[in-house]
């Protein structure tokens, strides 16, 4: 049995901190922590609760990405928000605008965020963008959110497009609002920071299908 | 059966990183500043809307603010936020340019 020592090198040298993986992915700490929740790598907690992941769980990942498996590179390649993926927020609230922004360019730096502040210049940024993703307040000036999704919906361009509703509202205020929701995320503004960078990694791992 | 304790005033910026922000404190120290310096356009813009007696738009910034006022953890002038925002929805308009004047001295106090 060896040294104390020698037995804390060896562990040091089969895991990481999510940091020092975050460093050697090129990625933001939260996107390997969501990676980590997904079970694409392999992590525990210390008994301090400092996360460690398996080493062995980054290099196999890794390979699979540059072997260009479908799962791997492509996963990859959404959730990094590689190939130029676009996410347009109708939010009339500067508030929620700043913060959405900043998440964004924290958790999603390879993602482009549009903005429109009302449902009108919204519905006109979708056309002309057509999104990947598109994150709709419920009450905005012009067309509520709700409207707005109906419309979207209507339109064929934008079959692909994944919606996400963020919102203050809740109960009994989203009743009115509810025929447009099914299906559909909805992130209560209280809890944004916490469910949006889920939300957006589920939606960006979809896989989109190929145009014929 | 015991009573449900009270919402606090305002919450600790440990709760507030913890309970807003997923424990990010980096994106907190980034958002509060910027929450605070758009406290003053929305308190200027709220000043407008209650001259021109235009209930609809008072009632989205007093929306607005409650939200943002609950997300950096000042509960207590988030509710009279709330208290605007359904006086200038259901009436009892009389009331708001005192209620406007005592939340604005409350959220220019806060650092």
């Amino acid at each position: 049995m060896g040294s104390e020592s020698e037995i804390s090198e060896a562990a040091a040298a089969s895991h990481w901190s999510t940091r020092e993986v975050a460093d050697r992915l090129g990625m933001a700490v939260r996107s390997v922590q969501l990676m980590v929740d997904r079970g694409e790598l392999q992590a525990w907690k210390t008994p301090g609760g400092h996360r460690r992941i398996d080493r062995l769980s980054v290099e196999h990942w890794l390979t699979t990405r540059q072997a260009g498996g479908r799962s791997g590179a492509v996963g990859a390649a959404r959730i990094n928000g590689a190939g130029n993926r676009r996410v347009l927020l109708i939010e009339d609230s500067k508030h929620y605008q700043q913060l959405v922004s900043l998440l964004v360019k924290q958790r999603f730096p390879a993602l482009t965020l549009s903005i429109a502040d009302n449902g009108i210049a919204g519905l006109a940024m979708a056309g002309q963008l057509q999104p990947d993703i598109l994150l709709v307040d419920l009450l905005l000036p012009g067309i509520d959110g709700a409207t707005l999704i109906m419309s979207l919906r209507s339109h064929p361009q934008f079959a692909y497009t994944r919606l996400i509703v963020v919102t203050s509202l809740e109960g009994d205020a989203l009743a009115p609002y509810q025929h447009a929701l099914d299906d559909v995320p909805v992130i209560h503004k209280s809890k944004l920071v916490t469910e949006l960078p889920q939300s957006l990694a589920a939606s960006l791992a979809r896989p989109v299908p190929i145009a014929a | 059966m015991a009573e449900a304790a009270p919402e606090p005033d305002v919450l600790s910026e440990a709760e507030v990183v913890a309970d807003h922000f997923d424990g990010d404190a980096d994106l907190y120290a980034a958002s509060r500043p910027l929450i605070l310096e758009q406290f003053v356009s929305d308190m200027a813009a709220g000043d407008l809307a209650l001259r021109r007696g235009d209930m609809p738009a008072l009632r989205r910034i007093a929306h607005d603010m409650k939200s943002a006022l609950a997300l950096i953890g000042h509960l207590a002038i988030s509710r009279q936020a709330h208290d605007m925002e359904q006086l200038s929805s259901r009436g009892g308009a009389e009331r708001l340019p005192a209620l406007w004047d005592q939340f604005k001295s409350a959220v220019s106090l806060i650092r």
